[in-house]
């Protein structure tokens, strides 16, 4: 059988998973919605990655908000943060990759490298105006399915001015559009274009936008939003083949370097999507800090925990109860 | 008779002074009450209190304020308004006892001497006086606690000992006030996250006299602000010191003088180091998981530059 490598993104608007081969080919990836519950979405996730998989799982390894969660469920071999994981693959994709735009379901992030080493970037702090949950949103008050709405931005010979500042405004400036009459093209390609404007006014601010650069994220597939980084930048922008499981993509990769070192997986195998797994979550009652803790049960069993700002925790001293 | 309790808020200049300011009341024979470490409460209850438009270590004054205000005879909220020669203060020290008594009712008695020490450093003196007076402490306790409590203060500035070097792979420098980077609560725990994953912290305080001096010297103009002057010194020192591996600025959410001077060493970073530099800005809705992803990603920067 065929050695390969998993890696599980698990974000709060999809979960990826792809298996690697050990030639840092890809295998099968899978593209999920996390619909707000990261254990299913992992379990299903896996289920349907084995189906017909031929594959020995060597390693695996997680990213993504989730990863710690997914961690545990899976037995990773490395957790890491999603930035590292897409740098990771963006640099293995597109060798020589100076800037990677990366727009996900509710973070962006930049991220600048040189002679593929990160050397800087950035990520959305307290605004989510244009990512991928946004759109979603607009998509669906528009009843746009979201897969049109880039084409239908290209389409466009007069985009619009849209306040691309926060999301909220964006939304009353788009409604005042429409009532205006202006076509729905327009609009859509207008608001493309405000994102752009606003990411990189943001996320981007300050950053030494260098090509070769590579678009990635859910949103990449958005050929709107594309076009519109294109036309701000005045540069070709390069959208990789695996875009939206680059962060997957790179946690495979990180997996295999982790199994190298180590020597040996810590793999639980896919038989854990047949496992139940509940997570259930207390306030600490212990001292005036009152840490939201989250336990994660296997059948029932207490298998992790997280959220302490105290040790407390980690010996497990204070009963879910907070007493 | 029982001791006077004199409350002391566990914010903004208190991680500077504290150890001038307990000795000097605790030989005054004064006990001192004090929240053990900021917490969810407090922050909440200051920002309940607080003005809006305050900064973040305003509003967290303004909790260890409401914490203490049932249990002290007395309140310490000086107004800072110089340290040292020809220098301010930023100005939310200028207007702290106003801050504090328009935002929180039913307070005890508040100590709000001056401390202007602008012209001549010896006004220090007047205000312990003036301080012990306000106790009915005798001239000579005063002038005995205002010793001792010099005289610590001096020690703590000089043998950072609470302030211990840590061990790691890699050093950090680290840039903020000290009411951030010494508020475990406030910075979600930031340097021991930092020594969890390998990295040691050095902060403006670890640096001695010649190194801050070195820094300071590159300063091209006037920086009105003592503890930002500090902060932009300590960055010069960082830019040229090789010995550190990344800086690591730490921002509060409503500060003025960091959206200047913040600013303003974040384009120096940029211009004069190769240096990582990251600046993450704290306010009370900041989320620990982004903190940790950033901080994560930060460190596998330098080690991915070291490999």
């Amino acid at each position: 059988m065929k050695k390969g490598f998993l890696g599980i993104d698990v974000g709060s608007v999809s979960t990826n998973i792809v298996v690697l081969g050990t030639d840092n080919k890809l295998i099968k990836k899978l593209y999920l919605r996390t619909n707000g519950q990261p254990i299913d979405a992992i379990q299903n996730g896996l289920k349907k990655i084995e189906e017909n998989l031929e594959v020995e799982i060597m390693g695996v390894g997680t990213t993504g908000s989730a990863r710690e969660l997914a961690g545990v469920i899976v037995g990773a071999d490395v957790v890491k943060n999603e930035i590292t994981a897409h740098a990771v693959a963006g640099s293995h994709l597109v060798p020589g990759v100076k800037t990677i735009l990366e727009i996900g379901g509710q973070d962006s992030k930049i991220i600048i490298l040189r002679d593929g080493i990160v050397v800087d970037f950035a990520m959305n702090t307290v605004c989510a105006a244009g990512t991928g949950s946004f759109l979603d949103q607009q998509a669906s008050r528009l009843e746009l399915a979201i897969e049109k709405f880039g084409e239908l931005a290209l389409e466009s010979d007069n985009p619009v001015r849209i306040a691309g500042r926060c999301s909220v405004f964006a939304e009353s400036d788009m409604i005042h559009k429409q009532q205006l009459g202006h076509s729905l093209e327009d609009i859509i390609a207008g608001l493309s274009q405000a994102l752009v404007r606003n990411y990189l006014n943001n996320v981007g601010q300050g950053k030494e936008i260098l090509e070769p650069i590579i678009f990635q994220g859910g949103v990449a597939a958005n050929q709107g939003i594309k076009a519109a980084f294109e036309g701000e930048l005045d540069t070709e922008v390069i959208v990789p083949k695996y875009y939206n499981v680059m962060g997957a993509f790179g946690s495979a990769l990180l997996a295999k370097e982790a199994v190298q070192e180590n020597d040996e997986s810590n793999f639980n195998g896919f038989n854990v999507s047949d496992f139940d797994y509940t997570a259930s979550s207390f306030e600490c009652q212990q001292c005036p800090n009152h840490c939201e803790i989250i336990n994660i049960h296997q059948e029932g069993k207490l298998v992790a925990r997280w959220g302490f700002k105290c040790s407390k925790g980690e010996n497990n001293q204070v009963q879910s109860s907070g007493k | 008779m029982s001791k006077i309790k004199i409350g002391l808020p566990r914010a903004l200049l208190y991680h500077r002074y504290y150890e001038g300011w307990e000795t000097f009341f605790e030989s005054l024979d004064c006990e001192i009450v004090k929240a053990k470490s900021s917490t969810k409460y407090i922050l909440d209850r200051g920002v309940k209190v607080a003005e809006e438009e305050a900064c973040l270590p305003v509003k967290l004054f303004l909790g260890h304020v409401e914490y203490l205000k049932d249990k002290s005879d007395y309140i310490f909220v000086p107004r800072l308004v110089s340290v040292e020669k020809n220098k301010y203060l930023c100005p939310k020290f200028l207007g702290l006892p106003e801050m504090v008594k328009s935002s929180i009712t039913g307070l005890p008695k508040l100590i709000d001497v001056t401390i202007d020490l602008r012209d001549r450093k010896s006004n220090l003196l007047k205000v312990a006086l003036e301080i012990t007076q306000q106790l009915n402490k005798s001239y000579y306790q005063s002038l005995k606690a205002f010793v001792q409590g010099y005289l610590a203060f001096k020690r703590s500035i000089q043998y950072p000992s609470n302030r211990q070097k840590q061990r790691g792979q890699y050093k950090v420098g680290i840039l903020g006030h000290e009411y951030i980077v010494y508020d475990d609560y406030i910075n979600m725990g930031l340097i021991n996250k930092l020594k969890e994953l390998g990295v040691r912290a050095v902060t403006t305080e670890m640096l001695d006299k010649r190194e801050l001096k070195s820094g300071l010297s590159q300063v091209s103009k006037d920086m009105f602000w003592t503890f930002s002057e500090r902060m932009l010194g300590t960055a010069y020192h960082f830019f040229e010191n090789n010995e550190i591996d990344g800086i690591i600025q730490l921002t509060a959410f409503g500060c003025g003088s960091d959206s200047l001077v913040g600013e303003m060493i974040a384009r120096e970073a940029r211009d004069k180091t190769d240096l990582p530099f990251m600046s993450l800005n704290l306010d009370e809705h900041t989320g620990e998981a982004g903190l940790i992803t950033r901080l994560e990603a930060f460190i596998d920067m330098l080690k991915w530059r070291d490999n």
